[in-house]
C-alpha cells in the first residue's frame, strides 16, 4: 500500500504571516526535492489562494481553495471533511506528492486541527500582537505541534520584548518546539524546515536532510 | 459495568439524533444554496424573507425531487437491490438543473459517505465508495444519505425526517452566519416551518422516480450568480 501524503496544517490568528511563511516555505521545500500543494481556507474569497497562485512558484492546480462558510476553525476541527475532499482530489491527481499544506482562514488562539485531517500542525504569531500572549495559554499556542513566532524584526517598534516571549513559550510549551522567523529576510526557516523533515518526511527514503538532529 | 447490548440493538432514536445533528460532519455548513447570492443582491432581507425562501426551496425542490429520489434509494436499500439506489442518483442528477447544485449535492454526498464509512460500517456503503471511485455514480446526498440511514437502522420515515431536520437547521444556520436572522428567528422559523416539513413526509409515499420535478427559477439563477460573486463565504 502506497503510504498517505504527509499533511501539515498552519493556523494561526489573521494577519500572523500564515501565508508569508508559505510563500517561503514552499519554494525550500520544492527546491530540495519534496513534492507540495496546497489547500487554502479563506472567509471570504479565494485571496489566499489567489495569492499563492500569483506566485508563480507552484503549478494552479496544486493550489485548491475551499470555502469553508463559516469561523475557520469549524473546517479544520468540527467538520474538516470538505478539506479531507481536496486532500483526497489533489492525493489522487498527484501521486508523486511528499507533502500537503492545509492553511486555516484567521482564526483566535483557541484554533486548534483535528487530527483525523493533518498529521502535524503550526500554530504561527506575530510578535505584534504582544509579547503577553504566551501566557494567554491559549490551545492553539500551547497544543501545536510547532510554533512561528513570525516578524521578530518588528519587535522593538511595537514594544514586544522578544526575551519574554522565549521564556514564556518554553514554559509553556514545555518540550514542543517554538520557532522565530522574519519571512521577509527568511531567518529563522532553516528550524521550520527541519521540523518539516524530521516530524512529517522522516520516514522518506528520498529525504534530502538526513543530517538533521 | 460490561454493556450487554450491542450498538445495534440501541434505541434508533440515538441513531436517528445522531444522524439529524449539525455535530455530523458532513461539510453541509459550507452550502448555503442560493441564500448568500439571495442575501447579497438584496432579494432576501428579512426573516419572513428567508421564511418564504425555505418554504419554496421545500416544496419545489427538496420535497419534490430530493425527498423523492431519497425514498427511492432507501427503498432499494432495505430489499439489498443496489441497482434502484444508482438510478435513484442518475435520475436526482438529471432532474437537478443548476450545475452548482449538482455539485455541492455531490461533494456534500462524498463527505457524507466518507464519515458514514467509518461510522456504522457496511457493505452497501462499501459498494458505494467503490461506485464513486469508478466514478459508476455520482454519489449524490439524498442518495448517500438514505443508504446511511437504512445502515443506521432507520425506516424510511426517520430517514426523511433526519434529512429534512438537517436541510432546515443547516439553513437556518447560513441565515445567521449571513445576519438575516438572529438566533430567535431561527428557532421560529424552524417552529413555524414543521407543518410544511410535515407536508412533505406525509406526501412522499404516493411518489415515484418518474413523478420528480423541480420549480425553483429564482433560486436556480441566484445559485448561478453564486460562484461570480467577488466575495463569498459558502460554496454555492
Amino acid at each position: 500500500m502506497r503510504p498517505s501524503v504527509a499533511r501539515l496544517g498552519v493556523g494561526g490568528p489573521v494577519g500572523s504571516g500564515k501565508t508569508a511563511l508559505l510563500e517561503c516555505l514552499v519554494p525550500l521545500l520544492t527546491q530540495r526535492g519534496i513534492e507540495v500543494a496546497v489547500v487554502t481556507n479563506d472567509l471570504l474569497t479565494q485571496e489566499d489562494a489567489d495569492r499563492l497562485k500569483r506566485k508563480g512558484f507552484l503549478p494552479e492546480e496544486r493550489i485548491v481553495g475551499v470555502e469553508t462558510g463559516s469561523c475557520p476553525h469549524t473546517a479544520i476541527r468540527e467538520d474538516p471533511t470538505m478539506n479531507l475532499l481536496a486532500i483526497a482530489s489533489l492525493e489522487q491527481h498527484y501521486p508523486q506528492l511528499d507533502l500537503i499544506f492545509v492553511e486555516s482562514g484567521g482564526d483566535n488562539l483557541a484554533s486548534t486541527f483535528s487530527y483525523d485531517l493533518i498529521d502535524a500542525y503550526i500554530f504561527v504569531l506575530d510578535v505584534g500582537a504582544g509579547d503577553d500572549i504566551p501566557r494567554k495559554n491559549g490551545p492553539g499556542f500551547l497544543q501545536a505541534d510547532l510554533v512561528v513566532i513570525n516578524k521578530i524584526d518588528i519587535a522593538p517598534y511595537v514594544g514586544a520584548d522578544l526575551e519574554v516571549i522565549r521564556r514564556d513559550a518554553a514554559e509553556r510549551r514545555r518540550h514542543k518546539p517554538t520557532a522565530y522567523t522574519n519571512c521577509k529576510t527568511g531567518e529563522g526557516l532553516e528550524q521550520v524546515l527541519d521540523f518539516i523533515n524530521e516530524k512529517l518526511l522522516f520516514h522518506r527514503s528520498n529525504n534530502p536532510r538526513t543530517d538533521v538532529a | 459495568m460490561t454493556p450487554s447490548i450491542t450498538t445495534r440493538d440501541c434505541d434508533r432514536r440515538l441513531a436517528l439524533m445522531q444522524l439529524s445533528d449539525s455535530f455530523f460532519p458532513s461539510g453541509s455548513f459550507t452550502l448555503s444554496h442560493g441564500l448568500e447570492s439571495l442575501v447579497q443582491s438584496g432579494q432576501v432581507r428579512s426573516p419572513e424573507d428567508v421564511t418564504t425562501y425555505l418554504q419554496i426551496l421545500l416544496h419545489n425542490k427538496v420535497g419534490a425531487s430530493d425527498v423523492v429520489a431519497l425514498l427511492a434509494a432507501h427503498h432499494g436499500s432495505v430489499v439489498g437491490d443496489l441497482n434502484q439506489v444508482r438510478r435513484a442518483d442518475q435520475m436526482l442528477f438529471a432532474y437537478t438543473l443548476v450545475q452548482s447544485a449538482r455539485e455541492a449535492q455531490q461533494k456534500s454526498g462524498h463527505a457524507l459517505l466518507m464519515v458514514a464509512r467509518s461510522t456504522w460500517p457496511d457493505e452497501q456503503l462499501e459498494s458505494l465508495q467503490a461506485d464513486v471511485l469508478k466514478q459508476q455514480i455520482h454519489g449524490l446526498h439524498p442518495i448517500i444519505f438514505a443508504v446511511v440511514g437504512r445502515a443506521a437502522g432507520l425506516d424510511a420515515d426517520n430517514t426523511v425526517f433526519a434529512y429534512l431536520h438537517s436541510w432546515l437547521t443547516g439553513l437556518a444556520g447560513v441565515a445567521i452566519r449571513l445576519g438575516a436572522v438572529g438566533h430567535i428567528h431561527a428557532q421560529q422559523m424552524i417552529t413555524t416551518l414543521a407543518p410544511d416539513i410535515d407536508h412533505v413526509v406525509q406526501q412522499k409515499s404516493d411518489r415515484s422516480l418518474d413523478d420528480l420535478w423541480s420549480c425553483t427559477p429564482a433560486i436556480d439563477l441566484a445559485q448561478m450568480k453564486h460562484r461570480h460573486l467577488p466575495q463569498r463565504l459558502f460554496t454555492n
